[in-house]
């Protein structure tokens, strides 16, 4: 009898301990690509790498030579990484910007489901904020956009600084906004004002303009030709047709939701920027053939309150002739007021700014290698936040003025 | 070229010098039984000396033309002049132009030869302006069991590297023979036999001209020094041997490109060395009648120290390989003969992989477990000997590489190759 109380109670701890060890891998595996760009949670960031790869890296920032590192977050650790110098403007051997590619060293290698990882040194904003609230509204109001976090990010142990941790746009992340994974998706590279203009017959004055990120092995023609058809309709179709013709090429609500969104976030580069278009991808879906914008880069987002909600669509093609369109001219204009109710439903914009804020201003005054003084920081800060106050009143009396409401 | 290796060379230099300049009358202080190899070449030669030449042995300037001219003074003096062109054609290709598909072997003049019965030298230049001098060294007899060799001559590793390019049964030596095994060197080395050629060694000590690898920093240092070992056992028909070098390898990037990637496909992946470079070397070879099969076991261990990412030691990077070949002689006799056809088959292997297999398997150029990569090979080929002069080679070989993780984006396809190689020795 004894023995069978012995066994019992083996039983019972064995089922217990089962039971742990299951709740263990639970925890685990329940680490997704959602937990990583979780912005509720200021993520740490752990990068291994030879203490020489890393003085290379940052002394040859302006290359895009992977480096082999080992990267731990939320205690996983993924090996052999490969991280190199990224971005346009905001290179940096101080403080460089990364990209962490899980697949360099490894065909099909990923983490979290994940290709790619881009740390974004947010160079280029003092106030840090602007590029993770941006794609956080984008997203809101239903862009396809990156996720983004914040991550304290520690260098072979030593405090390296303040990123964003970015999605990066590729067939992951189509396959996840989209529901696309086997679409033509291309970068756009900003080489000169471009407003959308025809270039001409020749497919080689489209390359340079739009980098492939997915497909990169198709044909010159199967890349470029639907692209080249796209400028040609947006540029020729006579208005009468433009909606139909334009829309059998590029997903128009889509675009004009883009647009509205970055008006409402007083976004200055853009598709619709300063000086041309800039800052987006370009997705083709792969079996209705259309092209959709993808946003990108949102450092120069709510820079200024009271920001022209036309400023660049009279020179740009695309905007232009669509908004010449009444029923794109209204939809337009039912996409921003839509936008600023989405900004300021419960206070939205203002609050999202303000809990970034309260997330990283320890971590920001601790950076050591930010390019700008801590009085900046807040200043700068200071400055987004009388934006998003400021911002969604002055977009709806614009809409008002320019559109006569609804 | 630093102080250190000129006065290296120097050194070299001196001991050739001395060696040649060895008094006759030291030297000749020999036993009947205590025969070098060099007497029997010569006695061979003897006999196939051609009629009509001027012999007058004891005597000076005797000029002999056998396999090759020769100058003899008496039996105190032998001196040969040998002159080799091979020149080989790519077979498969038939869409090149011939000029494509025709390129020079190797293309050599030298002399070689025996002073006073107790000194070998050799001296021979290849027509090349990569490492053009190719052996030079003299060699002296103390006794059978005790030969000091200096100069630059090949390293004591392997068998098949060790022979001849003009006495092996294939075009091209096994990938694994030319990737592993050290080549020429400068050095110095002790060397020597028991009765009847049963046991044999070899022990030396080199200077390498230049770093195994490239590194990553010019330390403006002396270079690294090699030291080897060989030991041969002969019981009858059968050999076996084993062999070792050790070195010191400077911090460098062992890329597979240069090992078995003609096509520069794998040239991106680059691995971190850094400490030490050993090899381990295993030959066999046995012989019966017309049939002789060999083959040889050869591994290379690079350490990684202080190469992983955070600056600690990663596991050994593995080079290693191998081949067994078999060579059936159907014309001619089975041992030397002026006029023969040989067919001969081989298979060979060369891998490259980390010692640690507990990760991920990666191409990260600091992944303890490195992804294995590995060429097979198959070779078949006819070796015709038209005369003492002329040899025909044809070979056909097929290659393919086998990633067993998968991971790498792209290898190249299995394919064929087929060769044929025109040689002229004298």
């Amino acid at each position: 009898m004894s023995d069978l109380h012995a066994l019992s109670r083996v039983i019972r701890a064995a089922c217990l301990l089962a039971f742990l060890l299951l709740l263990a891998a639970g925890s685990v595996g329940a680490q997704t690509a959602s937990t990583l760009f979780d912005d509720r949670v200021l993520h740490t960031l752990q990068i291994a790498i030879h203490s020489r790869d890393w003085d290379q890296l940052r002394s040859t920032y302006l290359e895009n030579d992977h480096y082999p590192a080992d990267l731990t977050w939320n205690g996983i650790r993924v090996t052999n990484v490969g991280v190199r110098s990224r971005g346009r403007t905001t290179r940096s051997g101080v403080k460089p910007g990364l990209e962490i590619d899980f697949a360099h060293y490894s065909t099909g290698g990923q983490f979290l489901g994940l290709q790619a990882l881009v740390l974004d040194n947010m160079l280029l904003d003092k106030s840090m904020i602007r590029e993770r609230v941006a794609m956080a509204f984008l997203r809101r109001f239903g862009v396809p956009a990156p996720r983004e976090s914040f991550a304290t990010l520690f260098i072979n142990g030593q405090y390296a600084g303040l990123y964003a941790l970015v999605e990066e746009v590729d067939s992951g992340f189509a396959q996840r906004a989209l529901g696309d994974a086997n679409g033509a998706l291309f970068e756009y590279r900003w080489l000169r004002p471009y407003y959308g203009e025809y270039l001409g017959d020749d497919l080689d004055l489209y390359r340079p303009l739009f980098e492939p990120r997915a497909r990169e092995y198709d044909s010159v023609f199967n890349l470029y030709d639907p692209i080249r058809e796209l400028f040609r309709a947006i540029n020729d179709t006579p208005a009468a047709s433009f909606r139909d013709a334009v829309g059998l090429r590029l997903d128009l609500a889509a675009m004009l939701r883009l647009v509205a969104a970055d008006v409402l976030l007083a976004e200055a580069d853009g598709i619709v920027s300063f000086a041309g278009m800039n800052n987006f991808y370009l997705h083709r879906h792969s079996t209705t053939q259309r092209h959709q914008f993808l946003p990108w880069d949102k450092d120069f987002a709510l820079f200024q309150w009271n920001y022209q909600i036309t400023d660049g669509t009279s020179q740009h093609a695309l905007i232009r002739r669509a908004l010449e369109d009444p029923e794109l001219r209204s939809l337009y204009a039912g996409f921003l007021i839509e936008a600023v109710e989405s900004a300021t439903d419960a206070g939205w914009l203002e609050q999202e700014v303000q809990r970034a804020y309260e997330q990283i201003r320890e971590a920001v005054l601790a950076d050591p290698v930010k390019p700008y003084t801590n009085e900046e920081f807040e200043a700068e800060v200071a400055m987004v936040i009388d934006l998003a106050r400021r911002r969604p009143a002055f977009v709806l009396s614009e809409v008002q003025r320019l559109f006569g409401g609804r | 070229m630093n102080s250190t290796n000129r006065a290296w060379n120097v050194v070299c230099a001196v001991a050739f010098i001395v060696t040649l300049a060895v008094p006759a009358g030291v030297l000749a202080q020999t036993t009947s039984e205590e025969q070098t190899v060099s007497e029997e070449q010569t006695a061979s030669e003897e006999q196939t000396t051609s009629k009509g030449t001027s012999t007058q042995d004891g005597k000076a300037g005797v000029f002999r033309m056998g396999n090759s001219p020769s100058l003899r003074w008496g039996n105190q003096v032998r001196i040969d002049l040998h002159a080799r062109v091979q020149a080989d054609v790519s077979l498969q290709e038939e869409s090149d132009a011939a000029s494509d598909r025709l390129g020079w072997g190797n293309r050599r003049i030298g002399v070689d030869g025996v002073l006073f019965k107790r000194v070998e030298f050799q001296i021979e230049r290849e027509f090349s302006d990569v490492e053009p001098w190719r052996d030079v060294f003299a060699d002296v007899r103390m006794h059978r069991a005790l030969r000091v060799r200096a100069g630059h001559f090949k390293v004591p590793f392997s068998m098949e590297r060790t022979t001849s390019d003009f006495d092996l049964d294939f075009i091209a030596r096994a990938a694994s023979v030319t990737d592993i095994s050290p080549g020429r060197e400068t050095g110095i080395m002790l060397h020597g036999r028991g009765p009847r050629r049963f046991f044999e060694y070899e022990l030396g000590v080199f200077r390498l001209a230049e770093p195994p690898l490239k590194p990553l920093v010019e330390s403006g240092t002396d270079g690294a020094m090699l030291t080897a070992a060989r030991f041969t056992f002969t019981p009858g028909t059968a050999s076996i041997g084993i062999a070792f070098t050790g070195s010191r390898l400077p911090e460098s990037l062992h890329g597979l490109s240069g090992h078995f990637d003609d096509d520069g496909l794998l040239s991106s992946e680059g691995f971190y060395v850094n400490g030490r470079r050993r090899r381990l070397g295993v030959e066999g070879r046995w012989t019966a009648g017309r049939l002789s099969i060999k083959g040889e076991l050869l591994r290379q261990a690079d350490s990684r120290e202080g190469e992983s990412v955070s600056n600690s030691d990663l596991s050994d990077l593995i080079v290693d390989g191998g081949y067994v070949s078999g060579a059936w002689r159907i014309v001619g006799s089975p041992r030397r003969s002026r006029r023969s056809v040989d067919v001969a088959a081989r298979f060979e292997r060369l891998g490259f992989h980390s010692t640690s297999q507990f990760d991920a398997p990666s191409l990260g150029s600091r992944a303890d477990h490195i992804a294995p990569l590995r060429q097979d090979a198959w070779t078949f080929g006819g070796t015709w000997l038209v005369n003492r002069w002329v040899k025909v080679q044809v070979n056909a070989i097929r290659e393919s590489f086998v990633d067993e993780t998968g991971i790498r984006p792209e290898i190249p396809q299995a394919r064929w190759r087929s060769l044929m190689r025109l040689q002229f020795s004298m």
